[in-house]
């Protein structure tokens, strides 16, 4: 099997095992068969994803399956393996493997159906996200991971309380701060339509320029976007192409959609907003940076858009860093820091592209991006083992856990030092090849990645305290989950400390993903990287120490905290500015819709009523005719047939002679003729 | 891809050896190990022969659109092959459906030995390419239809058997007298020769005895008396089997006759078939309107008559005369047989479980789909099927067939249109039934039995088949004339 064709099972696999779920709930069948059909279709879909790798991560020029889609519009359900997207497809496939196993027993009886429809559904659309080659293809893909993401974080569409993300009776500027699953899963949808709707303008402006929407014709003819310096619209079109990615991959403001999606199972929140699709927008700007760039880069306007990109993606990564520092909730610190590390990534991608490296800007965000997909994937997994525990998404009520659960407590270590950055997990190499990527644009932006990477330590310290050491201060009694959830788990930890080990060796790949032919490293940068890491991890001796300063009784101190627990008012200012004016205004359409309801439905029918007194005696013939000569002509008719079929023998055979006879009488006339 | 065997006739000799071994074993010794082996054997011999029949179809006759084996005495084409891989989805279905019932009868392990034997008949008929096949495979429809329905052992059961049968022989001596004056007109017993005489005398008669005789299996008026009293009256479970393999054989057995006289005497089998087509059509939809209040399975029946009207109007449009689109018209009737098969399984299997036998009324398949939503949505899938809703099979095989009906005459599509709109009207009476509040707590809601079940299965599959019609349509390329 060749690579391409691998990488057509795998997305087939899933989408087969999503139709097959679907039979399974029709006839009413056991949870666990869908449970097991959903992890036997992403079981293969991983295979083959392995198969992909093996067969094409050395390929030349990549590896093509292609069919015509919709031939009169030049789209092909083409897929493409290459390094970058057969590594993609890789830690796609295997972790979404993983999770499924986890969720066999986390999601257990309740909405198994949707659960698993939905999450097969994820799985393949994600792979044909990956492996796509035309921008079309791709973009079905990104869609079908928006619908399964919407579908997943609404999963407990009865609102229980415990799935809420926020304060209940929080308010800010009037703004409620609290967040259930369904109201979570329309913003989802609608931020990143925002978006989505810009790259679909994007990809348009493509077509009508080179005439196709294939992704290797792309990379060959990039020079056809020349056109739009000259019109002056490159830099506008270039943040409408990269603005489904913002929105994807939680760039500001649209990082409030992926705090609140923490509603979903946490399943979910580990697979699609962590490990997989919130990537899917940092993969669209690895894909496509190192062809759009190095094609426009010589134009002012594009550098100044990668430059303004970069910018804005530092400014997520040291924002969101700092709600990480105050937040209440598990999931919640891990959702601001999983925005934060995506961060890290896309300003690799435009810092570097802005400097004329794209290469290098592909290589620090794609080693980052497999990295923390690993650690935060382990991070999540047991952050749900522990909430199930404890039965509270607090960490004021957990406290001591290393004690009850000492095997997730060793697989949140790994993941959690690598999340810090300290040698030699994964996350210390990934973060500083992605920091050096940023270097190459300015000091000042590498200066700035670092001063957020003592903050990812600090709060990483802070989660790492709360919730594993000191004094359990819950109710009931914790204890480790079943094998099926843990092992998981413990096994991704163990990797992230593996893949660090490991590293000198997977760079390699990754540099061949990236077209670099040697990785280069500054031994400054590292310093001060693993300096950052450790400074910021030392944070944990104070609240070892038991030295803790009383925030609430400084007024200072108190409105910073509550400024950034509030997530800067962002929330705050999008509903006051956007939400409720567009309320207000749909309020006053529906006043213009009711007007016009009362015309459809009392005048015009006032009208009729009118006219049909006129036309009554025509009316009383048809009704006649209908009520009552109809159904007695009905009831005759139904006589006759009754007494065709007389049940006697001896009828059946004269209709059968008959039949004969009108047989021979029909041949003979057509001879006759 | 090569054959395992090498040779495309050393291939279908083997496969076809096989499936009729394990046939045999089945109609000749499970009966003496007891209902359960007899049934599991039975699924097994569909299996196997799905199995080979598929791989035949995929591998054998895929390049070569057909073969001829055993000296001319098989003869396998891409549209026979297409209808028995759905007649032996049928018998597999229809023999894992049935186990919580008939192992329960008197003599259930007879039950499956005869479907067995059924099921031989069926595929004699696919592969026959001579004319004393056509009349063997004739006998075993013929003789294990007419046991098969006096086998739940009673009054109403002993009264359809006995009109089956007696229809049957006089059908059985028409069809040996066609198959005589064939002879005659060919000098050879094989299927397929030349017509060599050209009196239009003789011709008559043949085309004219063929049609009778085969209608009355499919159950084309006026040789319909039998099927009201049969399949409106017996245990539906038996009714599901006989009605979808019966149909199957009709349309095989039919299409290998006339397709010499297609040609030989175009005008005469368009005018004969398709006026008794009409007659049919119009009889059974009215019959089914008429008949709406007093059975569901009544209405089925009256149904089922109306179906064979849509494909004896298939038939008619084999003619060979100018400019009639014959192709569209075989791709029709494949197509509208396997909708009509499964469907007819899915949906008397369905009556089977709610009917109370002896008298099937309405009042259990109120507001079914929120008791039993398994069952109902067969019913539902079956029904649009056989409605002709798209992308269903039905829906593909009334395209094809108002197709060519167009291009032969276009009172022919519009007669066939028009009863397709009478047609809507009982099966959507069904449904509506079917989706009816519920009223009281008489019945229970139920878990979905394996009978249900299995229909589901038959009746999704009219769905997926849908789906691709197109590969219908390239297996319905008829090898050897058209």
């Amino acid at each position: 099997m060749d690579a391409a064709m691998a990488a057509f099972v795998a997305v087939i696999a899933g989408y087969t095992a999503t139709v097959l779920v679907i039979l399974e709930s029709l006839l009413g069948l056991n949870w666990k068969y869908k449970a097991w059909t959903g992890v036997a279709g992403i079981g293969v879909a991983a295979l083959a994803s392995v198969i992909a790798v093996a067969t094409g991560v050395h390929a030349e020029h990549g590896s093509v399956f292609s069919v015509d889609w919709l031939p009169s519009l030049g789209v092909k359900f083409a897929l493409r393996v290459d390094t970058l997207s057969a590594i993609m497809g890789l830690v796609v496939a295997v972790l979404s493997l993983f999770i499924a196993l986890y969720s066999v027993e986390y999601i257990g009886e309740w909405g198994a159906s949707r659960y698993w429809i939905f999450y097969t559904f994820f799985v393949s659309s994600m792979l044909l996200l990956v492996y796509a080659d035309d921008l079309i293809a791709m973009f079905i893909g990104w869609e079908g991971t928006g619908i399964s993401s919407w579908a997943l974080i609404g999963f407990y569409f009865d609102d229980r309380e415990e799935a809420w993300v926020g304060d209940p009776g929080r308010k800010r500027l009037g703004v409620p701060m609290w967040f259930t699953p369904t109201h979570s899963a329309l913003r989802a949808i609608s931020f990143t339509r925002v978006g989505d709707i810009g790259m679909l303008i994007g990809i348009g402006v493509v077509y009508a320029l080179l005439g196709t929407v294939s992704i290797s014709a792309l990379a060959h003819e990039s020079s056809a976007l020349v056109p739009l310096v000259v019109k002056g619209i490159a830099a506008i079109w270039l943040i409408l192409f990269y603005l489904g990615a913002l929105a994807k991959s939680a760039q500001f403001p649209f990082h409030e959609w992926l705090v609140t999606a923490m509603t979903g199972p946490t399943s979910v929140s580990a697979l699609i907003h962590a490990a997989t699709m919130v990537k899917a927008g940092v993969y669209f700007a690895l894909r496509l940076t190192p062809i759009l760039a190095p094609a426009l880069i010589a134009y002012a306007s594009v550098k100044e858009a990668y430059t303004g990109l970069a910018w804005l993606s530092l400014f997520t990564a040291f924002a969101t860093a700092t709600m990480a520092l105050v937040a209440r909730e598990l999931k919640l610190v891990l959702a601001y820091s999983t925005a934060s590390q995506l961060s890290y990534m896309l300003a690799a991608v435009f810092a570097a592209a802005a400097a004329g490296h794209a290469a290098e800007g592909v290589f620090g965000g794609f080693a980052h991006l497999v990295s923390h997909a690993v650690f935060k994937a382990t991070l999540f997994l047991v952050a749900g083992a522990v909430i199930h525990a404890v039965h509270s998404r607090y960490m004021d009520d957990m406290g001591g856990l290393k004690k009850y659960m000492p095997l997730s407590f060793a697989a949140f270590l790994l993941a959690a030092l690598s999340l810090a950055a300290l040698p030699p997990f994964s996350g210390w190499w990934s973060k500083d090849a992605a920091v050096h990527a940023i270097s190459l644009m300015s000091h000042e932006a590498a200066m700035f990645a670092l001063i957020t990477a003592v903050l990812t330590a600090i709060y990483t310290s802070r989660m790492l305290y709360y919730v594993f050491l000191g004094e359990y201060r819950g109710h009931g009694h914790p204890h480790e989950p079943g094998k099926l959830m843990l092992y998981p788990y413990f096994i991704l930890g163990i990797a992230s400390l593996g893949l660090g080990l490991a590293w000198p060796w997977i760079e390699h790949y990754i540099a061949l993903a990236a077209g670099l032919h040697e990785v280069e490293a500054e031994m400054g940068l590292m310093v001060m990287g693993t300096a950052a890491s450790i400074l910021g991890l030392s944070t944990i001796a104070l609240y070892m120490r038991g030295l803790r300063i009383d925030i609430e009784s400084s007024p200072t101190l108190r409105t910073i905290k509550d400024f950034l627990y509030d997530r800067w008012f962002l929330n705050a200012i999008i509903y006051r500015v956007i939400v409720y004016p567009g309320k207000r205004f749909a309020e006053l359409l529906s006043v213009v819709e009711r007007a016009l309801d009362r015309l459809a439905h009392e005048a015009i029918p006032a009208v009729g009523l009118f006219l049909i007194k006129r036309v009554h005696i025509v009316e009383n013939v048809y009704d006649t005719g209908l009520q009552t000569s109809m159904p007695s002509q009905v009831a005759i008719l139904s006589e006759k047939v009754r007494s065709l079929q007389s049940g006697d023998m001896r009828d059946y055979l004269t209709y059968f002679v008959v039949g004969v006879v009108l047989a021979a009488v029909i041949s003979a006339f057509v001879i006759i003729t | 891809m090569a054959s395992i065997l090498g040779d495309p006739v050393t291939t279908v000799e083997a496969g076809i050896v096989v499936a009729t071994l394990f046939y045999m074993f089945t109609s000749l010794v499970t009966p003496l190990l007891g209902s359960k082996i007899a049934r599991l054997s039975l699924y097994v011999s569909a299996l196997v022969s799905f199995i080979i029949l598929a791989y035949l179809g995929y591998s054998t006759i895929a390049g070569v659109n057909y073969v001829k084996a055993f000296g001319g005495a098989i003869l396998l084409d891409q549209f026979a092959l297409y209808l028995l891989i759905i007649g032996m989805m049928v018998v597999g279905l229809g023999s894992l459906a049935t186990g919580g019932v008939v192992d329960k009868w008197e003599s259930g392990e007879a039950y499956y030995a005869v479907i067995g034997l059924l099921a031989l008949g069926v595929l004699a008929a696919g592969l026959a390419g001579s004319l004393y096949m056509a009349y063997v495979a004739w006998i075993l429809v013929a003789v294990s239809s007419y046991v098969l329905v006096a086998l739940y052992k009673d009054n109403t059961s002993a009264e359809a058997a006995m009109k089956y049968a007696v229809m049957g022989s006089v059908a059985t001596i028409l069809l040996l007298l066609a198959v005589q004056l064939y002879y005659g007109s060919t000098r050879s017993s094989s299927i397929g020769a030349q017509v060599l005489v050209s009196d239009k005398a003789l011709l008559l008669p043949i085309i004219a005895l063929i049609i009778v005789s085969i209608g009355f299996k499919m159950g084309v008026v006026p040789f319909h008396g039998w099927v009201v009293d049969v399949y409106g009256n017996i245990k539906p479970i038996v009714v599901s089997m006989i009605s979808a393999m019966a149909k199957i054989f009709a349309v095989l057995l039919v299409v290998k006759l006339i397709i010499p006289y297609a040609s030989a005497a175009p005008f005469v089998l368009l005018s004969v078939a398709a006026t008794l087509s009409v007659f049919t059509m119009f009889l059974g939809n009215i019959g089914a309107l008429t008949t709406i209040r007093d059975s569901p399975q009544k209405l089925l029946a009256y149904s089922s008559i109306a179906q064979a009207g849509y494909l004896i109007m298939g038939i008619a449009l084999l003619a060979k005369v100018p400019g009639v689109d014959n192709k569209a018209a075989l791709a029709g009737i494949a197509l509208h047989t396997a909708g009509y098969a499964l469907s007819k399984l899915a949906s008397f299997t369905v009556l089977d479980v709610y009917c109370e036998y002896p008298e099937c009324k309405w009042k259990p398949l109120r507001g079914l789909l929120w008791r039993d939503p398994v069952a109902a949505s067969a019913l539902v899938f079956a029904l649009a099927s056989l409605m002709g809703m798209p992308p269903t099979l039905g829906f593909w095989g009334k395209v094809y067939i108002v197709k060519a009906a167009a291009t032969a005459n276009p009172l022919l599509a519009v007669l066939l249109v028009v009863n397709f709109v009478i047609a809507a009207f009982y099966y959507g009476y069904l449904i509506y039934q079917l989706f009816q509040p519920l009223e009281d707590s008489e019945y229970q809601a139920a878990k979905p039995r394996i009978r249900a079940r299995a229909a589901l299965v038959a009746a999704i599959l009219t769905l997926i088949l849908g789906l691709v019609p197109t590969i219908a349509y390239g297996l319905t390329v008829y090898g050897y004339t058209l």
